[in-house]
């Protein structure tokens, strides 16, 4: 059952949030886009994908978050990924996305690094 | 000592855990790529606009393979097909630059695949060029110029209308063979719903069109004209023709909509399901092997296959999944896939059906379960091992006497750990072995009302096998396949119907 996909964005203390609650599917990609723009505009050193630990991710959800991995890096932004399940990991892990950002457990976890 | 021998088996006991940990990846990657292609198939089947079927195709590659730089041209350019881009990971100056390079070079080509590496000198990027033409080709030379690795024409109506042009990979690993089947089969996807929604946009084109110049015909006519025009009586005569080709081209949209997403799901689900079913039966010395599979929608929920381990010895599996329909068949798809990856690492038999069984159970609702027969039969020694989980009873006939397989467990998926037994049998001269899916057993009952004492039944099949057991394996196949079907003549199959024979010779 595909959940609706729902986009926070807030800033504290260098860190960008971009928290993702439901599935990560090709509808979300404007969405995804406005609120990245939006973390960008906080000129945080560091971004964070939370998902909310349930979130599915369909391959077209991966490419939106290959795009704003990859615009990140160019921009000299880390972006960490959080709240993804052990199998979400390892398809991130597989399609290579694990070379160019960090899967950690948890918010606190990015703000002690 | 035996600090050496328990060092031994702790390295013993790591390799299997490696290797358990490969087939995990190797499945979870699989599912992945099947994943992928349903619900891109899905996806772009309700669309009914070439830039959006484009858009939604680019993105689910970029995921499905974890690149930086993906391209889709529709060059085609006529009256009906514009000219299309869509791009990620580039500037469109660049990508625009790059696809007006390529054009002259892909009329002179008849080239289905082309894959460079761009790393020439790394071992661990090489080229797998298997079903693609030379690297030395100007097309390859122009892809490995621009950092593109991978070449793929979309076809249409044996036209290339374009094509899909990929970056390198984010894991820097290199387009393996199973990376360029997956991107055919996706391609292939893309130019079924290509072909049908070009035809939608072009006839809308033309009903706005059509519609366009009566809204200006009545604002910009002369008003004489326009009651001319517009006077029921002549209306039917002037605007007659227009009208009717209007509503011809609305009840043609709204069919071949309709008919679109179907066929799609069908094509689809059909395409992948003969892509995994064995092309023929495997050949090992003195024992005859034959299989049928009958889909009851167009697409089944039960399969079979065999794995050649060896020249003497083949492994089997017969499975059917809980449910009928496309969601069957993907999550036989599903199951036949782990089951070639599970028996290629050479696990025994009940390890290999707990490995399925867990696998089911994670990636599946918890609604969602299989049978299953797995067997491997061995010519040089002679034997039959298998285990069953909870599928039909395997009929093992035997000079007329009849013994059911059934040692095994319990079903696949229903459990998160469940473990297996297996039996291991002597084969002699004439033995005669049908494992079947239950659809033989229920055919001739009626869906409406499925009361398995109105289906062709066990004992038919066993009375059928045990008068037919002196015949070679593709006959006896064929006397049973008969006999079912002349006993459920006139009522339509509703479950599908499958089964595999052995003969010992």
């Amino acid at each position: 059952m595909h959940r609706e996909c729902k986009i926070n964005v807030h800033e504290d203390n260098d860190l960008a949030t971009i928290e993702v609650l439901g599935d990560l599917t090709a509808s979300a990609e404007k969405a995804i886009g406005t609120a990245y723009q939006k973390a960008c505009g906080y000129n945080a050193k560091n971004i964070l994908l939370k998902f909310d630990g349930k979130s599915r991710i369909n391959s077209a959800g991966i490419a939106i978050v290959i795009n704003m991995v990859i615009e990140s890096q160019e921009k000299g932004c880390k972006v960490f990924i959080a709240g993804v399940s052990k199998h979400f990991r390892k398809i991130f892990e597989l399609v290579g996305l694990t070379k160019y950002t960090t899967i950690v457990d948890s918010e606190e976890e990015v703000r002690k690094l | 000592m035996s600090n050496v021998i328990q060092s031994e088996a702790e390295e013993s006991e790591t390799e299997y855990i490696h290797d358990g940990e490969q087939t995990e990846d190797a499945l979870a990657r699989r599912v992945y790529h099947l994943n992928t292609l349903y619900e891109l198939n899905q996806e772009i089947s309700t669309l009914r606009n070439v830039h959006e079927v484009l858009e939604a195709s680019l993105l689910y590659i970029i995921g499905v393979f974890g690149l930086r730089r993906v391209l889709i041209a529709i060059y085609k350019n006529d009256e009906l097909h514009p000219r299309r881009l869509v791009y990620r990971g580039m500037r469109k100056d660049t990508a625009t630059r790059f696809l007006k390079q390529l054009e002259p070079h892909l009329k002179a080509t008849s080239v289905r695949v082309v894959c460079v590496a761009q790393d020439a000198t790394s071992p661990s990027y090489p080229s797998p060029l298997g079903r693609g033409k030379d690297e030395g080709s100007e097309l390859a030379k122009l892809l490995k110029d621009n950092q593109f690795c991978v070449w793929l024409p979309l076809e249409v109506d044996e036209q290339t209308w374009g094509g899909i042009v990929l970056g390198e990979k984010l894991s820097e690993t290199a387009f393996t063979e199973d990376d360029l089947e997956l991107l055919s089969t996706i391609a292939i996807n893309i130019q079924n719903v290509l072909s049908n929604v070009s035809l939608i946009e072009a006839l809308n084109q033309s009903v706005i069109k059509e519609t366009r110049i009566r809204n200006v015909f009545q604002r910009y006519a002369p008003e004489a004209i326009i009651n001319e025009v517009l006077n029921p009586s002549n209306e039917e005569l002037l605007l007659g023709e227009s009208e009717a080709v209007r509503r011809m081209f609305e009840q043609m949209i709204a069919q071949l909509e309709e008919q679109h997403v179907l066929e799609q799901d069908l094509n689809w689900a059909h395409r992948v399901q003969e892509y995994l079913l064995p092309n023929q039966s495997p050949q090992i010395p003195n024992i005859g092997i034959a299989a049928r599979s009958i889909p009851a929608r167009g697409v089944c929920g039960d399969f079979y296959d065999f794995i050649s381990l060896n020249p003497y010895e083949v492994a089997f599996s017969l499975a059917d999944i809980a449910g009928k329909g496309m969601s069957a068949a993907m999550i036989a798809t599903m199951l036949q896939s782990a089951t070639r990856l599970c028996v290629g690492s050479y696990y025994p038999i009940p390890a290999i059906l707990s490995i399925l069984n867990r696998f089911m159970f994670r990636h599946t609702e918890t609604t969602r379960y299989a049978t299953m027969f797995y067997g491997q039969v061995n010519a040089q020694e002679r034997t039959l091992t298998y285990s069953n989980a909870g599928h039909t009873p395997g009929i093992f006939c035997r000079d007329g006497k009849i013994q059911l397989l059934e040692i095994g467990g319990s079903f696949v998926g229903i459990f998160e750990q469940c473990s297996y037994e297996q039996e291991t049998i002597e084969l002699h001269p004439n033995d005669a072995l049908v494992i079947y899916s239950d659809g033989v057993t229920d055919a001739g009952a009626t869906p409406e009302a499925p009361n398995p004492e109105d289906g062709f039944g066990q004992e038919r099949l066993e009375a059928t096998i045990v008068a037919n057991a002196s015949l070679p394996a593709n006959a006896l196949l064929d006397a049973i396949s008969d006999e079912v079907t002349r006993y459920a003549s006139g009522n339509k199959l509703f479950d599908d119907i499958t089964m595999i024979v052995m003969k010992v010779e």
